[in-house]
C-alpha cells in the first residue's frame, strides 16, 4: 500500500512500544470482540456477582480492558501525535 | 406520559435560576472573543485545554436524552444493553482511526467545517455538497431529538400530559438556548458542557446511591426480575440480540467518531497533547457513565413494570417520582437533576445548531454564493441560519409531539453518517482513494441505507435485517465502490503528490 504524501512526509521516527507491530492493534480489538460478547457462554448461566449476571461480568471485565488498551494507545503508542 | 410529582414554586425558582445562568456563559463568551472571525465563533480560536475538551467531546456523545434512551432502551431489553458501553468506547477507538492526523491538518490548513477537510483531501464539489447535505440532515435529526426530549422533560416537570407544556417548553428552551449560542459561540457551548458534564455524572452517581438506599442492592433488583415475566432480560441474550449488540458498536462507533460537531471539537483542541489526553481520559470515564444507565434501567425493569413500547423512555422520570417522594434529599437531587439534564439537552443542541449554521455559512453560502464575503458577515450569517434554523426545528418538534421513540432517531442518523466513513477515515490514511469512487460510493451507500430503512420489505424487523442495521448494508457497499473503484482508476487522483 502506497502511504498518502502526508503520511510520508511528517512521519515521525520517535520509538513506541509498538514499533513495527502495530498492525496487531485491530487484531487485539477483533479479540476483545470476539471475547466481550458472550457467545461462547451457556444460556442457561444464571450466576450472579454483586446483582450483575456471570455473562454481564465477563464482558464487562473485557470492555474494561478494552478501555485501559485504548488510553494506553493515546497516551503512549500514539504520544508522538502521529499514528 | 410523564408521572413526575408537580414542582413546587421553589424547585421552579431553582430550575429558573440553573437555566438562566446558560444566558451567562453566552455573556461570558461574547466578552471572551478574541476577533469577530468564523475561528473565534465556531472554534473558539486558540482551543480548549484537556479538561473542557474531555468535557465538552463527552458532552457531545451524553447528551441528556442520552440518559433516557439509555435507561429506557434498558428497560426494553435488560442486561444485554451493556452493548452502550462498548459501542460508547468503539467511538474513541475509531477516533484512533483519523482524529489526531485531521488535527495536525485542521491546524495547518485552517479547517472550520468537516467539508474543509474534504475539499483539502478529494477537491471535488459533489463531494463536499453530498458531506455537507448528509450532515446537516443528520444533525439536524440529532437536533430535534434533542428539542422533543426537551419539551417532553418540561411536561414532566409541570407535572401532567399538557401539551401545552410540551410546546411552551420546546419554544421557551429553543430561545434560551439560540440566545446564548449566538452570543458565545463554541466557547459558551463547551463552557456549558463542562458544567452539566461534571453535574450530570455526580448526581447520576448519587442517583444510583439512593436507588441502592430506597430498593437495596443490585443483586435484589436482579433476582426480582429473574423471579418475573421479564427474566429473560436477565439471562444470556439471543443471536439475533449478539449480532444487533456488533451491529451498534460497528454502527454507533463510526457514526459517532464522525459527528460534525465531534469534529470541530477535534479542530478546536489547543494541542494534540489535550486532544489525546482528553480521549484517553473519555475512554475511562464513559464504562461508568453508561453503566450508570443501565444499572438505573436495571432497577426501573424491577421495581417499575409495564411500562410499554415508547413509554419504556419515560423510565428515568418514573424513577424521578419515585425518590422525589421518598425523602427531601430525593426531592431536590430530581430537581438539580432535571435542570442539568435540561441545560445538557440545550448545550448538545446548541452545539449542533452551532455545526450547521457553520456548513451553512462557510460550505454552502461562502462555498457557492459568496466566495469574497467577509469573517464578519459569514459569522452574521451563521447567526442568522441558526435562528432561522431553530424556529423550523421547534416547528417540526412541536408537530412531531410523541411520534417516535427516542432510539429510533438516534438509529437512522448513525445509518446516514456512517456512509462518511470512506471519506474521512479511509481518505486520511490511503492516498490513493479518489473523489469519483468516494461519491459513488457515498450514493449508492445511502440509498441502500435508507431503501432498507424504510422500505416495504418482510426481513427488516425492527429496523435491522439480520441484526445488523440497514447502515451497516449500505455501508459495505460504499466500501466495495469507493475501494474497488480507486484501484480500478489507474492515476492516483491525491493532489498533494504533486
Amino acid at each position: 500500500m502506497r502511504a498518502g504524501p502526508y503520511l510520508s512526509q511528517t512521519r515521525i521516527e520517535k520509538s513506541s512500544p509498538l514499533q513495527n507491530k502495530r498492525f496487531l492493534i485491530p487484531v487485539v480489538y477483533i479479540l476483545f470482540l470476539v471475547l466481550g460478547i458472550p457467545w461462547y457462554l451457556p444460556p442457561e448461566l444464571t450466576t450472579l456477582i454483586l446483582g450483575f449476571p456471570l455473562w454481564v461480568c465477563v464482558s464487562l471485565l473485557v470492555v474494561v480492558i478494552a478501555s485501559v488498551f485504548t488510553a494506553w494507545l493515546y497516551l503512549v503508542e500514539f504520544a508522538d501525535d502521529e499514528p | 406520559m410523564f408521572d413526575l410529582l408537580p414542582f413546587g414554586a421553589s424547585a421552579w425558582a431553582v430550575i429558573v435560576i440553573y437555566i438562566g445562568s446558560l444566558l451567562l456563559f453566552g455573556w461570558y463568551g461574547y466578552h471572551s472573543r478574541a476577533e469577530n472571525t468564523l475561528n473565534d465563533f465556531y472554534l473558539a480560536g486558540s482551543g480548549f485545554g484537556t479538561l473542557v475538551l474531555l468535557l465538552t467531546l463527552y458532552a457531545t456523545q451524553y447528551s441528556g436524552n442520552t440518559f433516557f434512551a439509555f435507561i429506557g432502551m434498558t428497560y426494553r431489553v435488560g442486561f444485554s444493553w451493556i452493548t452502550s458501553v462498548y459501542f460508547m468506547l468503539a467511538i474513541i477507538v475509531f477516533y484512533l482511526v483519523y482524529a489526531l492526523r485531521l488535527r495536525i491538518l485542521s491546524k495547518r490548513y485552517g479547517f472550520i467545517t468537516p467539508v474543509d477537510y474534504l475539499s483539502y483531501r478529494f477537491r471535488s464539489d459533489t463531494l463536499n455538497l453530498l458531506a455537507a447535505i448528509v450532515m446537516i440532515i443528520s444533525l439536524s435529526n440529532f437536533l430535534l431529538a434533542q428539542l422533543m426530549a426537551m419539551g417532553r422533560a418540561m411536561q414532566g416537570m409541570a407535572g401532567g400530559n399538557s401539551g401545552l407544556a410540551y410546546t411552551n417548553g420546546v419554544i421557551l428552551l429553543a430561545l434560551i438556548m439560540v440566545v446564548y449560542g449566538t452570543l458565545g459561540g463554541l466557547r459558551a457551548v463547551a463552557w456549558t458542557d463542562a458544567v452539566q458534564g461534571t453535574v450530570l455524572f455526580i448526581g447520576f452517581l448519587l442517583l444510583i446511591s439512593s436507588l441502592i438506599v430506597k430498593f437495596g442492592p443490585l443483586s435484589a433488583a436482579t433476582i426480582s426480575i429473574l423471579d418475573s415475566p421479564d427474566s429473560a432480560k436477565v439471562l444470556l441474550p439471543d443471536a439475533d440480540r449478539m449480532r444487533q449488540w456488533l451491529s451498534y458498536i460497528l454502527l454507533v462507533g463510526m457514526g459517532g467518531a464522525l459527528y460534525p460537531q465531534a469534529i470541530q471539537r477535534i479542530y478546536a483542541s489547543a494541542s494534540g497533547k489535550t486532544l489525546r489526553q482528553s480521549l484517553a481520559g473519555m475512554a475511562l470515564l464513559q464504562i461508568f457513565a453508561t453503566l450508570i444507565a443501565v444499572i438505573a434501567g436495571i432497577y426501573a425493569i424491577a421495581y417499575i413494570p409495564g411500562l410499554e413500547g415508547v413509554h419504556a423512555d419515560q423510565a428515568l422520570t418514573r424513577i424521578f417520582r419515585l425518590l422525589q417522594e421518598d425523602s427531601v434529599f430525593g426531592y431536590w437531587l430530581v430537581v438539580i437533576l432535571f435542570a442539568a439534564i435540561i441545560s445538557a439537552m440545550m448545550s448538545t443542541a446548541d452545539s449542533a445548531l452551532l455545526t450547521i449554521s457553520s456548513m451553512i455559512t462557510k460550505d454552502v453560502y461562502a462555498g457557492y454564493f459568496r466566495s469574497n464575503a467577509t469573517q464578519a458577515e459569514l459569522t452574521r450569517i451563521g447567526k442568522i441560519c441558526s435562528w432561522v434554523l431553530i424556529a423550523f426545528l421547534v416547528w417540526l418538534a412541536i408537530q412531531l409531539k410523541d411520534k417516535a421513540s427516542l432510539i429510533t432517531l438516534i438509529d437512522r442518523k448513525f445509518d446516514l453518517l456512517v456512509q462518511l466513513v470512506p471519506a474521512f477515515m479511509l481518505g486520511i490514511r490511503w492516498g490513493k482513494l479518489q473523489a469519483g469512487p468516494v461519491v459513488l460510493g457515498l450514493v449508492t451507500g445511502l440509498a441502500v441505507s435508507l431503501v432498507l430503512a424504510f422500505g416495504p420489505f418482510d426481513f427488516v424487523i425492527a429496523g435491522k435485517i439480520w441484526g445488523f442495521h440497514p447502515g451497516l448494508y449500505g455501508l459495505l457497499i460504499n466500501l466495495c465502490i469507493a475501494v474497488g473503484g480507486s484501484l480500478l482508476l489507474t492515476e492516483c487522483a491525491f493532489p498533494y503528490q504533486q
